[in-house]
């Protein structure tokens, strides 16, 4: 816990990020109770309204209240990105971990795939695997993992690689402690940090792809609504109620925003000496 | 791609009326699209092999014309918008670096964040919202070929480019302060200026030539950035370029045209890293 006190108190910036991501998770979570409308009550003769002392926000093409349809969408658009992010720890780390410790060319095989990987365009990738398996939620959360899980695989690999250098790993290992405990007890608990930073990239990473290919039609279907899908009906009416488009995309710039603010934070604290290097996180 | 659902027939013939059943199951028979998903793929393979990409399921026409008349306009696209990306990047880099801590440097910083953060396809959005919409100065979507009228193209495509340029400009000009900044703290700076060289001259002609190598890094780093966004972008602007193309194919199932333009992304992508790696080792001959 020393990791986030020192990185909240030392850095300003990153307690804003951290408030603001706050705000919009309780937000998420709140609203839906307290919203006197629900996210599929249509309001016919208020469609495409504007903000008011009735829909603060404004009303969709439905007739259907934006800032309730902001905080469902807040847990559709947040749900499938921390969904998304777990699936990639879950695949990646154990890859990665195992590369780090073995070397030779089990590394070679899955550090090479991972470079492949590493820097492709991630809407095609998207694009890719939507198109292939249909628009669901499981195909769009393995797509947004597939983005992320490259950077986190270098990151916890090369973590690994400086570890098991490090004397305590080498004197298990002379203890007779078995390859598979060595890395859950032994190692995974020191690189931990440098994971928690990595999943703050991936999870900005994830908002944007969903955001991406729920604007291409491509994320949850209506009526469920994401922050994406409000862009792409917003957009198509964006001669008439051009608010429509500004606020889903502005709680989607600022949480991505705010978890890459966070990373590099969390990152300085790590290693001053990153300060002024160019983030591997978004896109 | 063909396990997707959706059918391609019923998307080609879709909209007109009085199609009987037996019709759309005799082109589905026509087009192979009864055989098992092996033979389809082995077929497939034959023909690129071959030189051929098959039709578009929407109108018939060969996929390589499709294709070519698309490719045109995108490499417009990414070339404006990397050069104009440099001309913003560069300069604000350059200018951090030099008054480092004050206010210029402080709004770079905050423009690289919000930069990296920003979805680039909802930047294009507000930018048509303001610059089309509220004041018409420029037009909100479509191309029109520098053949046609060189004014025209550059309104057309100043949106778009500039869009992409923005984006892209945020983390090269952070690269760029920090390069330059390492750059300015080395011996031969000092001994540029000792030999009593203008501080101008030695900013942007030693030390910038020196600090821009690093800096290049970034442009394969960017390959992916410009390929991705271009797509987005494109939909965006109703952009006739690749990532249109490709998006329009999405939607309408038209699996000759979306094999073949994925294929042409992969293609491309490789290709610019590996250019990319061939540079650097002509740049710097220590990584040979």
């Amino acid at each position: 816990m020393n990791f986030w006190k020192t990185m909240v108190t030392r850095d300003r910036v990153a307690l804003v990020a951290a408030a603001i991501l706050g705000l919009i998770a309780v937000f998420a979570l709140i609203w839906p109770f307290v919203s006197p409308y629900g996210p599929r009550e249509i309001h016919a003769d208020a469609a495409l309204s504007g903000p008011s002392a009735r829909f603060w926000l404004g009303t969709d093409d439905t007739g259907r209240d934006m800032v309730t349809l902001l905080a469902h969408g807040a847990r559709i658009s947040l749900g499938i990105a921390v969904a998304a992010e777990i699936l990639a720890v879950l695949s990646g780390v154990p890859l990665a971990m195992i590369a780090g410790l073995l070397g030779g060319i089990v590394d070679s095989i899955i550090m090479r795939t991972t470079d492949a990987l590493l820097g492709f365009p991630g809407i095609l990738i998207g694009l890719m695997v939507v198109t292939l398996f249909g628009a669901s939620l499981a195909t769009l959360m393995i797509a947004i993992a597939l983005m992320t899980v490259p950077y986190l695989i270098r990151v916890v690999r090369n973590a690994v690689v400086v570890e098991k250098q490090r004397l305590y790993v080498v004197s298990s290992t002379a203890l007779g402690v078995k390859p598979g405990t060595l890395l859950r007890r032994t190692i995974l608990p020191n690189i931990v940090s440098p994971l928690i930073v990595q999943v703050s990239f991936g999870l900005a990473v994830a908002i944007l792809t969903e955001a991406s290919l729920g604007f291409l039609g491509l994320s949850v279907q209506p009526p469920a609504a994401s922050w994406g899908t409000l862009l792409q009906v917003g957009y198509s009416y964006i001669r008439i109620t051009p608010w429509l488009v500004l606020f889903p995309g502005i709680l989607i710039f600022v949480s991505v925003w705010a978890l890459n603010t966070l990373g590099d934070a969390g990152r300085d604290v790590l290693d001053p000496r990153l300060r002024d290097t160019v983030e591997q996180g978004a896109r | 791609m063909r396990l997707a659902p959706g059918d391609p027939v019923l998307a080609m013939y879709g909209g007109q009326i009085g199609v009987s059943l037996e019709e759309l199951e005799a082109a589905r028979e026509r087009l192979g699209y009864n055989d098992p998903m092996l033979v389809q793929y082995g077929r497939w393979l034959t023909d690129i092999v071959r030189g051929d990409l098959g039709n578009s399921v929407v109108n018939g026409l060969p996929v390589e014309q499709v294709i070519a008349e698309k490719i045109w306009p995108s490499a417009q696209l990414a070339m404006v918008a990397l050069i104009l990306s440099v001309f913003i990047a560069v300069p604000a880099g350059v200018l951090a670096a030099l008054r480092r801590g004050s206010l210029i440097d402080r709004f770079l910083t905050g423009f690289v964040s919000a930069g990296i953060a920003i979805p680039q396809f909802w930047l294009g959005i507000m930018l048509i919202l303001v610059l089309a919409i509220q004041f018409q100065i420029f037009p909100a979507s479509g191309y029109v070929s520098p053949a046609e009228g060189l004014g025209e193209w550059a309104m057309h495509i100043a949106l778009p480019s500039l869009t992409l340029a923005i984006t892209l400009a945020a983390p090269t000009a952070r690269f760029v302060r920090s390069s330059m900044l390492d750059v300015l703290s080395e011996q031969f700076v000092d001994v540029a200026k000792a030999k009593g060289l203008s501080g101008r001259r030695v900013i942007w002609v030693h030390a910038l030539r020196n600090a821009l190598l690093p800096a290049l890094t970034i442009v394969g780093l960017q390959a992916g950035t410009l390929m991705g966004g271009a797509v987005l972008i494109e939909w965006v602007f109703a952009f006739p370029g690749l990532g249109w193309l490709l998006v329009n194919a999405v939607t309408a199932r038209d699996y000759p045209v979306l094999q073949a333009s994925l294929l042409l992304f992969v293609t491309a992508f490789l290709l610019v890293n590996f250019l990319v790696d061939l540079f650097y080792r002509v740049l710097d001959p220590r990584l040979r």
